[in-house]
């Protein structure tokens, strides 16, 4: 009985949270089916995916924020329902903190980099309670008992989901595409060699660069350039954004850049490819490719 | 001469300006609810964030001066107070005292601070090594690097609907304060001095505020239980989020210590309601919003939460809140105001969120 009372709590926490956890991951981990890449790579292409990564992905968006922020919901409830009286700073805080979820979660559901915002604070509450919570059981080493178990745990979603080496650069399948990739390939490096090959070309006023989002051209070098963003349509000059390749198509597209815009190179990787069809036809058809390198990073020449 | 350089520009800013802020809200801390330690460790991580506020009042109303002007102007600001304060530049010495007895008063605390110190170290100089090693090829940071360097060949911040360089053709995206590209153009200041072409102060913000954010948690915590705190520090420290944070370089670890910053003195602030708490809040809830509009809503809302839960009479609530609403906006929050009615509208303009 005695050995019940003791520890009892703490398994009962245990499984409630192992098993919440262990349900989370099946549902967010289930196959892919979206068709927009984008959504894809950000986690929110199903709807269950879209509540769980995305509106409530500050709590349950695993693969980014582990595994121990949405144990802030019960901890926090159980401090209000517990607690007769607490400080004004702690009513702000509980305040501040739904406020401040109710914003990132209107504004940021799609970013993770949003949601990362309250991480330090959400881990901290977390620790905070659940230790003042086990400081009052009658178990001496009790405080010790739920970091020790959130710890094996995070460890274990940190494995999961960027160790373990065979799901590692493992394409993520969508109805568009075959070969969309993760976020991990923003990590590759940019050769020298291909800055110095961007340094000797031709490249001026008269023969700009269409820089297909890497934005790398502009920060390292200081040759002229179009910016555009091929899932988009999208290029920008003096007046703002404007579309491309929805309005000409095909040679008239090369006089366009040729002619209008003094194009007479396009820069791009293959971590792109994909995300527009009428680009990756284009360069493959209407242009000649002059460099590419294992990173994917690739340089074509419109064809007169 | 480049190592030399980013060590110099690393202690100027980060320990002698921080030094210098900390001592200046030292002498308005007169109901003593800060420790100079306290302020110390919040002045390590908003001496960069003043820096780039100054740049941006310098570029905006004194534009295209020289480079060396500038930063002579950002030395001076600083260097005058420290004239000022150089007899308190004593209280330093007793603070480390202070602090060197407190973790001598147990084996068991010496023990923490030297794993919480170790780990610290280890993750320091793996930050150095990366800094040294890995360029900076993330897209969202290489956007904000250009933008800064615009900034800096112009010497010069205009509101305008469309931010298109007609030099480069880059166009500009960003709808946020431009807090963390003036971080580019301060290295690229320090650099014009010593003719150094590299951006390895700019590269090293991700790590150095990950760090003052294990920082600042580590001394909370510690008020409660050392363990408790190494506990915390470690398990922030393996949630994948703040590692990838920490890896990849971005303004997020920036933006989030300035937020964390702004919470706690709202909280001090809403505790107290003492001068400093309410001067302190109102400057990082600015310094906070001027890195990124989710902070500036968010700091809208801090304010409104003081404004509800702070105990004093109604005149007095209305009273400090405009202080704080005032202080946030001449801390960074008037270029929301100057984008919306001059330049690019904002978050009121057509925005595709992804």
């Amino acid at each position: 009985m005695k050995f019940q009372s003791k520890y009892f709590p703490f398994i009962i926490f245990s499984m409630v949270y192992l098993t919440v956890c262990a349900v989370i991951y099946y549902l967010i981990d289930s196959p892919f089916y979206g068709s927009d890449i984008n959504l894809v790579n950000r986690g929110i292409d199903s709807p269950l995916r879209l509540w769980l990564n995305g509106y409530l992905g500050v709590f349950f968006g695993f693969r980014f924020l582990g595994t121990l922020n949405w144990l802030v919901i019960p901890l926090v409830i159980c401090y209000l329902i517990t607690e007769k009286n607490y400080s004004r700073w702690v009513s702000a805080l509980f305040l501040l903190y739904a406020v401040s979820i109710a914003i990132i979660i209107s504004q940021g559901y799609f970013n993770m980099r949003y949601q990362i915002t309250l991480l330090p604070l959400t881990v901290s509450m977390v620790i905070y309670f659940s230790w003042i919570y086990s400081e009052r059981s009658t178990w001496r080493n009790g405080k010790y008992f739920l970091p020790v178990l959130f710890f094996m745990v995070t460890i274990f979603n940190d494995y999961k989901y960027f160790a373990n080496p065979d799901k590692k650069n493992v394409p993520v399948q969508s109805k568009t595409t075959a070969n969309t990739k993760n976020y991990s390939n923003w990590l590759k490096p940019l050769s020298p060699q291909l800055l110095d090959f961007i340094r000797q070309m031709p490249v001026n006023m008269d023969s700009k660069m269409l820089v297909n989002n890497v934005p790398f051209y502009f920060y390292y070098t200081d040759l002229p350039g179009v910016y555009y963003w091929c899932q988009d349509d999208i290029y920008y000059d003096a007046c703002g954004p404007k579309q491309l390749m929805k309005l000409y198509q095909d040679k008239a597209l090369s006089d366009y850049l040729l002619k209008e815009l003094r194009c007479r190179y396009i820069l791009t990787i293959a971590l792109y490819d994909g995300y527009s069809q009428m680009f990756d036809q284009y360069v493959t058809q209407y242009c000649n490719p002059v460099y590419s390198d294992s990173n994917g990073y690739r340089i074509f020449e419109i064809k007169n | 001469m480049i190592f030399l350089t980013y060590i110099l520009q690393f202690f100027l800013t980060n320990v002698f300006f921080a030094a210098v802020i900390a001592l200046l809200l030292n002498r308005f801390n007169r109901s003593g609810k800060y420790s100079l330690a306290e302020l110390l460790i919040y002045s390590v991580g908003i001496a960069s964030a003043v820096v780039t506020l100054l740049l941006y009042y310098l570029f905006l109303f004194i534009p295209r001066l020289s480079t060396q002007a500038y930063f002579l102007i950002v030395l001076f600001c600083f260097l005058i107070p420290a004239f000022f304060l150089r007899k308190d530049f004593v209280l330093f010495g007793e603070t480390f005292k202070g602090i060197k007895f407190r973790i001598n008063a147990s084996n068991e605390s010496k023990w923490i601070i030297f794993l919480f110190v170790s780990g610290c170290l280890v993750f320091f100089i793996g930050a150095q090594w990366i800094i040294f090693n890995r360029p900076l090829i993330e897209h969202d940071v290489l956007e904000y690097g250009v933008q800064a360097k615009i900034f800096f060949r112009e010497r010069c911040i205009r509101y305008v609907k469309d931010r298109f360089d007609v030099e480069t053709g880059y166009y500009f995206v960003g709808l946020h304060g431009f807090s963390f590209m003036l971080l580019s153009v301060w290295e690229r200041l320090c650099n014009a001095l010593t003719l150094v072409d590299k951006d390895l102060f700019f590269r090293g913000i991700t790590t150095h505020y990950t760090l003052m954010i294990v920082l600042v948690q580590f001394y909370w915590f510690a008020k409660k239980d050392l363990i408790l705190a190494l506990i915390a520090s470690a398990l922030l420290f393996a949630s994948s989020g703040f590692i990838m944070t920490a890896m990849i370089y971005h303004l997020d670890t920036y933006r989030i210590f300035l937020l964390m910053m702004s919470m706690i003195a709202m909280l001090k602030a809403v505790q107290f309601n003492d001068r400093l708490s309410i001067y302190l809040f109102g400057c990082l809830a600015g310094l906070s919003a001027f890195t990124h509009s989710l902070n500036a809503l968010l700091s809208l809302a801090e304010t409104g939460i003081y404004f509800l839960l702070v105990n004093d009479s109604m005149l007095n609530r209305i009273k400090s809140t405009t202080l704080i609403l005032i202080l946030l906006l001449l801390f960074g929050g008037v270029h929301y105001i100057l984008d919306v009615f001059w330049g690019t509208g904002w978050i009121f303009k057509d925005i595709k969120f992804y």
